[in-house]
């Protein structure tokens, strides 16, 4: 049967009867043909049933497993929607601030909008297809981190004489020199000589990722830090160098290459932590008042491209609210 | 702004429950309210639900969970009323529901001919949704009975609740189209009422 339209543009005859109304339930004339249609179409609309309720529980799950890193109140829905998936922890004002957590209260209608901390709804109770879900994205990142993370070796093997003529050569210019001379190479580069933080931009020299190598006295968590801040820019050689060293370093301390990445999720307390700004204004260009833009932009263009992505599939999400002009993507 | 079971006393119908406080209720669930977010959720669930039952019988509860964690991981980005939320909800659902018979189409399932039938996963409401439901479910199976294009016009404009041109632009159609496919649709399940031998009552009102 062909779904075209009538000669007219209109619809054909429908024998008197008010399609608009009986579709929309109304109380409306019909032939005696049409009423046990209407009658379907009542009972299609009817209250829900049990079962259709049933998976409340995994998707309050789903819920708290989600919401946490896009939280930000109601006045987070006024926001760019570019930001929605930057993790920006609100900064208490000095007469907010929390005391020590105490046990949860029982739940009510107000008490979410009271802020929770921060993984006090791990592992929830009742998972199934919900968590599933969520965990496959886990594991496929991570699967794509450890990917990118032997790909990266693998490249930094078959280059190594020449990254570790560079390093080497600087070593063995600061020679037995304590690691401010370290610095000390840096400014001679033209970077900023300011002292390496506890976390270090990813665009770092190689002379600061031979200091980086004390990440391994500063510990290992600052360490799978520096290493994992590698996957989300862009790379330089330098930064290939220093991420192999990393990656020698947490090799060694996790057992082996395949265990890296576990062994830095088992570090993971400084996984959701946001970037500090000043480690930003390590000297490089990046000022910390535009340093967070920064990372907003990157975050946007990263979204702006699962929109598009989005937009493809379909034409039907501006038009879902009629005159907003929104830009909701499925 | 509550629901209710069926036989539990007086029950809204699937759509538009949550009303004049949808506002609100989006508003605190967009804030990370989990008790809002479940408003929300009770709401549209079932008619999502029967939506995709209708179309997709084999998976629906496995599509409309990704639905929701595709909703929930978007909701702050959302803003618009209560239609507008129906609409982008049936608009994510359909999606996956494309995206799902894709995954079908490049990897067939495999059929479960040696499976004994002990062995078979059941769904324990099975027997409760037969007993309880059996007029929406008959409804279902002959919304299920029409060609797709048509049952999908009938189901979001009866149980999402959405007008034709929400329909129309959520599909990609004219509101013209919409209306011949309605029609055509309700003409068939009149057809199929009829060949069953379901007749109308004398006397009956709507």
């Amino acid at each position: 049967m062909s779904d075209s339209l009538p000669p007219d543009g209109g619809p054909g005859p429908f024998d008197g009867w008010d399609l608009e109304g009986m579709l929309s339930g109304e109380n409306v004339w019909l032939p005696d043909g049409m009423r046990p249609v209407a009658r379907t179409l009542a009972a299609l609309r009817s209250a829900p049933m049990r079962a259709e309720l049933a998976d409340e529980a995994a998707a309050r799950a789903a819920f708290r497993d989600i919401m946490p890193a896009g939280r930000g109140g109601p006045a987070q829905a006024g926001r760019d929607p570019g930001d929605a998936h930057t993790l920006i922890l609100p900064a208490p004002a000095p007469d907010t601030v929390l005391p020590a957590p105490a046990p949860a209260p029982a739940r009510s209608l107000g008490a979410s909008a009271r802020p929770r901390p921060r993984h006090a709804h791990r592992r929830p109770p009742q998972r199934g297809r919900w968590g599933s879900k969520a965990l496959l994205g886990a594991v496929g990142g991570a699967a794509a981190v450890v990917i990118v993370g032997g790909v990266a070796l693998a490249g930094g093997f078959s280059g190594v004489g020449g990254q570790q003529g560079l390093l080497g050569h600087n070593a063995g210019a600061t020679s037995a020199a304590p690691q401010t001379s370290i610095a000390g190479s840096n400014g001679v580069e033209g970077t900023a000589a300011k002292e390496p933080t506890a976390s270090p931009s990813p665009s770092r020299t190689a002379g600061q990722q031979s200091a980086g190598g004390s990440g391994a006295t500063s510990g290992p968590s600052a360490l799978c830090r520096q290493y994992l801040e590698f996957f989300e820019h862009s790379k330089s050689q330098s930064d290939r160098a220093a991420e192999n060293g990393d990656f020698q370093q947490l090799s060694q301390l996790a057992g082996g290459p395949w265990h890296v990445i576990g062994y830095c999720m088992g570090l993971q307390p400084w996984a959701l932590t946001p970037k500090q700004p000043e480690s930003y204004s390590d000297g490089i260009g990046v000022s910390p008042p535009g340093s967070q833009g920064q990372a907003k932009s990157g975050q946007q263009s990263g979204d702006a491209g699962d929109g598009a992505t989005g937009n493809g599939a379909g034409s039907g999400q501006n038009a879902a609210g009629p005159g907003q002009g929104t830009q909701n993507q499925p | 702004m509550s629901i209710c079971l069926r036989g539990t006393g007086l029950c809204v119908d699937t759509q538009h429950v949550v009303g004049d406080d949808f506002a609100r209720v989006l508003a605190e669930a967009q804030g990370g309210s989990e008790d809002q977010f479940a408003v929300l959720w009770r709401d549209a669930n079932p008619a999502l639900l029967r939506y995709l039952r209708v179309l997709a019988p084999e998976n629906a509860e496995d599509i409309a969970a990704e639905t929701w964690v595709h909703v929930v991981r978007s909701l702050p980005k959302f803003v618009g009323d209560e239609a507008a939320w129906r609409a982008w909800l049936f608009t994510t659902a359909r999606r996956r529901l494309i995206d799902q018979a894709r995954l079908r189409k490049r990897h067939p399932a495999e059929p479960l001919e040696d499976v004994s039938p002990l062995e078979m996963p059941r769904s324990p409401d099975a027997a409760q949704i037969a007993l309880d439901n059996l007029a929406t479910e008959s409804a279902l199976g002959l919304l299920a009975q029409l060609p797709p294009p048509q049952a999908e016009v009938i189901m979001l404009r009866v149980v999402a609740g959405l007008d034709t041109e929400a329909v129309a632009d959520l599909l990609g159609k004219t509101p013209g189209n919409i209306r011949v496919m309605a029609h055509r649709g309700l003409k068939k399940l009149e057809d199929l009422l009829g060949r069953a031998g379901v007749t109308s009552r004398a006397g009956v009102t709507l």
